[in-house]
């Protein structure tokens, strides 16, 4: 039986206050929401409770530009209407608007991600989380979608200095745009995203058809889904597409984003998994008893969010939560059943994933997949040293000489020459 | 044509490509496809014939031609060549009508100076084509020259050959989709995808400098990665992708038709379904920097691995406290005389709280906790608390909601964090308590910030999204409405 897994969990007190402003749907607050619940359900007794350190800018250069950096490190909101063409620039100010300590937030959510690899790279944990982590959109050069820095890409750098391969799963409603651009054309990060695609939903990539380019073709997945998709579609597509992926792939480590605006109910998500669907990939993802980094991502929902992250601490630590939530400062937050289970809403939402639709885009992926399982050009088994030896040196034959037809026909090698057995096959030879 | 192993993104410059600078979103319109083809169709021959004359536009008066254009540039085709480019001015030296009943005029003076000035260019198209063929027939022929790497293209103007060529095909395959008979289906379905890229904001990608002028909200990142979609979709990516078998492109296309897949980009290469179709620009801009894998040499920084803040150190694990199991729920049943009241939920959270705080020692304070709950409500006078629901009542019935602004004015000696805290921690809470005790079944958590129809208010705001913002969300509105 395997020895228990060692969790490192990363919180810091400072982010629950961090605030984007008022009618803006990402509220860190929730994070502390999520915090709560897991002390009330005294699961920080099972696990290693962290406070990170904040990251450098020379760290978040690691991926970021550096005048990107050095300008998120120095704006304000008081300044900002000074520096307009930069604003657009780095695109901020409309979905990612410019706030008090924004940058303080990043250097908090990113330092997470950053030590939990570290602290997964030193094998000082199986499993580290960092639920601020997880803001998949960013780009090198401009922040998108409410994220500034990557903290994922970054996380992924670090673990790429142990681990040959990394495999990233995103199951946010969104395409993990940012970190799949940023490891589009290599092979050693192999990014898998599902999410919701078409009608112009954000950000409007993530099509199956995307699969990566130069050396990195075929090292990109996207599983691009409809309105509704329900725990039962959702997880076994999830299961069939991970197994396969971990299976052709075989990576040293596993970054998992689990942003939660794929639960039924979220403001601005449009799936209809439940908590125990979307725990489910949580607890798949666990079993390859691999390396693995967890973070937080989309959520909009904010008591949903800290349900379905409480409960996924749970899983992460095989403890299943019973619903009935304890006593905690934020119970208020969650009537009226105070319960771990997603109120029921007012709208049901129609599964617009067909089955043929699912099984075609399965297809498809298993069809990308093909093409990587015996051709990796980062090595996944060990050269076999009985290679072909010629016993003529090619080198030293001329090629512009035709050698007459018997000479070629000695050349020819049969397939059973080399043999393994003590006797030769030549006794069968009709010209022996 | 040349087959380009990178595969990055083209960037044209429409100033200095004096030949066909075609701008893409110009012509296109949701509802105004019909029209445009059927001027088209009327006139336009086959695309590819090469040995047919013909025009594109029948020129007339000003009032005559219904064309839609959106950012005062057209294309117009003045081909009388084999190849049917298009030419067109950047810089538009027509005037145009912005309006919206779909004009496009052309003024007939203008229009004469442009045909004068096509005419010169049409031996260097000959010139071009004779190029083109000789590669045709013989691709490694010494002398032909080689192509850069794509994400040098822009840097060239149309005085080389390949750079006219790539231009020609950009606008023969633009244009073979106005004149596709095959459908209308097609196209609306192609259509009804590249809405993305023809956005009236987005605009062509052609256009980065007159963009950056005006005040628009996307960024030229933004509409180069669209504009570069759609060529993208047709450019020929690589001899690995011809490789590729034609059965999983009819599955894909065979899929697209069945379900009704809502297409995208991509789908345009169903007219080219072995072409890799790629949006993601590539770029020192854009990739990460990934060493190549040599072992584990590089060693992995143990300074900062985080600060344990807990379990506690040995030295503060003094007090034994009676624990309770890990997982353990909420328990149905207490000692309280009225179940599930306001007096009994307090007290509940109240001995928690004090548990907590004697369990977790110095963690209690390094996570914040005793800045939230019922301490912060304390930390405020009646009269401070008062004052600020006051203020939240006034404003909740605002559509613009700011009532920070009010605040901040009314609470100068608190500093921004206090005022936060105080919001989350304190207000809201106290709302959701009402809104639990009254309606139970009708709760919106964060309905305080009068949110519900977020996309219907963010799309107000800004036209110009679509999904280059996160807020939009077409499908929330649709339910929005449903309730």
């Amino acid at each position: 039986m395997r020895p228990k897994d060692r969790i490192s969990y990363f919180y810091d007190g400072d982010v629950g206050s961090v605030y984007f402003g008022p009618n803006h749907p990402m509220k860190p607050h929730r994070l502390c929401m999520t915090h709560h619940l897991v002390l009330s359900y005294e699961l920080h007794n099972k696990m290693e409770v962290y406070r990170p350190h904040k990251a450098y800018p020379v760290e978040l250069a690691q991926f970021h530009s550096p005048d990107y950096v050095e300008f998120l490190h120095r704006i304000t909101p008081d300044t900002q209407h000074l520096f307009s063409n930069e604003l657009a620039k780095y695109n901020l100010g409309e979905d990612c608007p410019v706030f008090e300590n924004l940058f303080e937030f990043c250097q908090i959510y990113a330092g997470g991600t950053i030590d939990a690899a570290r602290r997964l790279n030193n094998q000082l944990c199986d499993i580290a989380i960092n639920w601020a982590g997880g803001l998949h959109h960013a780009k090198k050069c401009e922040a998108s979608g409410f994220c500034y820095i990557n903290d994922l890409v970054l996380g992924i750098l670090e673990l790429l200095k142990y681990h040959a391969r990394v495999l990233y799963i995103d199951i946010d409603v969104h395409h993990g745009d940012g970190v799949e651009e940023a490891f589009y054309f290599t092979d050693r990060v192999m990014t898998v995203s599902f999410h919701k695609f078409g009608d112009m939903f954000f950000p409007g990539t993530g099509d199956v058809k995307e699969i990566g380019g130069k050396e990195g073709k075929f090292y990109a997945i996207n599983v691009p889904l409809k309105d509704g998709i329900d725990d039962t579609s959702f997880t076994r597509l999830f299961k069939a597409i991970i197994a396969k992926v971990v299976e052709t792939y075989q990576p040293g480590a596993i970054v998992l984003q689990c942003g939660a605006d794929s639960l039924a109910g979220d403001r601005l998500g449009c799936f209809n998994l439940s908590i125990d669907g979307h725990s489910e990939c949580v607890r798949f993802v666990k079993k390859f008893n691999l390396p693995l980094l967890v973070t937080g991502g989309g959520g909009y929902t904010k008591e949903n969010v800290a349900r379905c992250w409480a409960v996924e601490t749970g899983v992460l630590l095989d403890t299943e939560l019973p619903n009935e939530i304890p006593e905690n400062e934020y119970i208020k937050y969650f009537a009226p059943d105070y319960s771990l289970k997603i109120p029921r809403g007012n709208i049901i939402l129609e599964n617009l994933n067909s089955k043929s639709y699912l099984s075609a885009i399965k297809m498809q992926v298993f069809e990308n997949l093909r093409n990587i399982q015996h051709a990796p050009s980062v090595q996944m088994q060990e050269v076999p040293p009985d290679f072909y030896i010629p016993d003529f040196d090619e080198d030293e034959q001329n090629p512009d000489e035709r050698m007459d037809q018997h000479t070629q026909d000695k050349q020819i090698q049969r397939d059973d020459e080399y043999y393994d057995g003590d006797n030769d096959n030549d006794q069968n030879m009709d010209d022996a | 044509m040349m087959c380009v192993e990178d595969e990055g993104y083209m960037h044209m410059d429409s100033k200095e490509s004096e030949f066909a600078s075609v701008t893409r979103g110009k012509l296109h319109d949701n509802g105004d496809f019909n029209s445009r083809s059927d001027l088209l169709g009327s006139t336009g021959g086959k695309q590819r014939d090469g040995t047919k004359k013909r025009k594109h536009y029948e020129i007339v008066d000003r009032d005559s031609i219904n064309l839609d254009q959106k950012k005062n540039k057209r294309t117009v085709s003045l081909a009388d060549d084999e190849t049917g480019c298009v030419v067109a001015k950047s810089g538009s030296q027509t005037s145009f009508n912005d309006d919206d009943d779909n004009v496009i005029t052309l003024d007939k003076k203008v229009f004469n100076e442009e045909v004068s000035h096509f005419k010169r260019e049409q031996s260097s198209f000959l010139g071009m084509l004779k190029w083109l063929t000789k590669i045709a027939k013989d691709p490694l022929a010494s002398g032909l020259g080689t192509l850069p790497e794509k994400s040098k293209w822009k840097s060239y103007g149309s005085e080389v050959l390949w750079k006219q060529v790539l231009l020609a095909r950009e606008t023969m395959f633009h244009r073979r989709d106005d004149v596709n008979d095959m459908g209308t289906v097609t196209w609306q379905r192609n259509q009804k995808t590249d809405l993305r890229i023809y956005d009236d904001n987005i605009g062509s990608s052609y256009n980065l400098r007159e963009r950056s002028k005006s005040n628009q909200k996307a960024s030229p990142r933004e509409q180069l990665k669209q504009g570069q979609a759609f060529s993208e979709s047709f450019s020929l990516s690589g001899q690995s992708n011809l490789d590729k078998s034609p059965s999983t492109c009819m599955a894909r296309m065979g899929d697209n038709s069945d379900e009704g897949v809502t297409p995208n980009s991509s789908t345009v290469d169903s007219l080219f379904p072995d072409y890799n179709c790629q949006k993601v620009p590539l770029g020192s801009q854009y990739q990460a920097v990934v060493p190549v894998w040599k072992g584990i040499s590089s060693e992995s920084d143990s300074k900062w691995l985080g600060t344990k803040v807990w379990p506690l150190n040995e030295a503060e694990k003094r007090t034994i406290i009676e624990r309770d199991p890990i997982g353990k729920g909420r328990q149905d049943s207490c000692g309280c005389s009225v179940l599930g009241s306001t007096e009994c939920v307090r007290f509940h959270i109240a001995e928690k709280r004090l548990k907590l705080k004697i369990e977790l020692g110095s963690a209690f304070y390094r996570w914040k906790l005793h800045k939230m709950g019922e301490e912060v409500r304390l930390s405020w006078t009646e009269e401070e608390r008062n004052k600020f629901a006051t203020i939240m009542k006034m404003n909740s019935l605002s559509q613009d909601k700011c009532f920070w602004d009010q605040i901040f004015r009314v609470f100068p000696r608190k500093s921004r964090e206090e005022l936060v805290s105080y919001y989350f921690n304190v207000f809201l809470l106290q709302r959701r308590g009402c809104q639990n005790r009254v309606s139970p079944s009708d709760i919106n958590s964060d309905d305080d910030e009068a949110e519900t129809n977020l996309a219907v208010k963010w799309g107000g705001r800004h036209e110009t999204k679509s999904t280059s913002s996160i807020f939009y969300s077409p499908t929330k509105s649709q339910g929005n409405s449903k309730k």
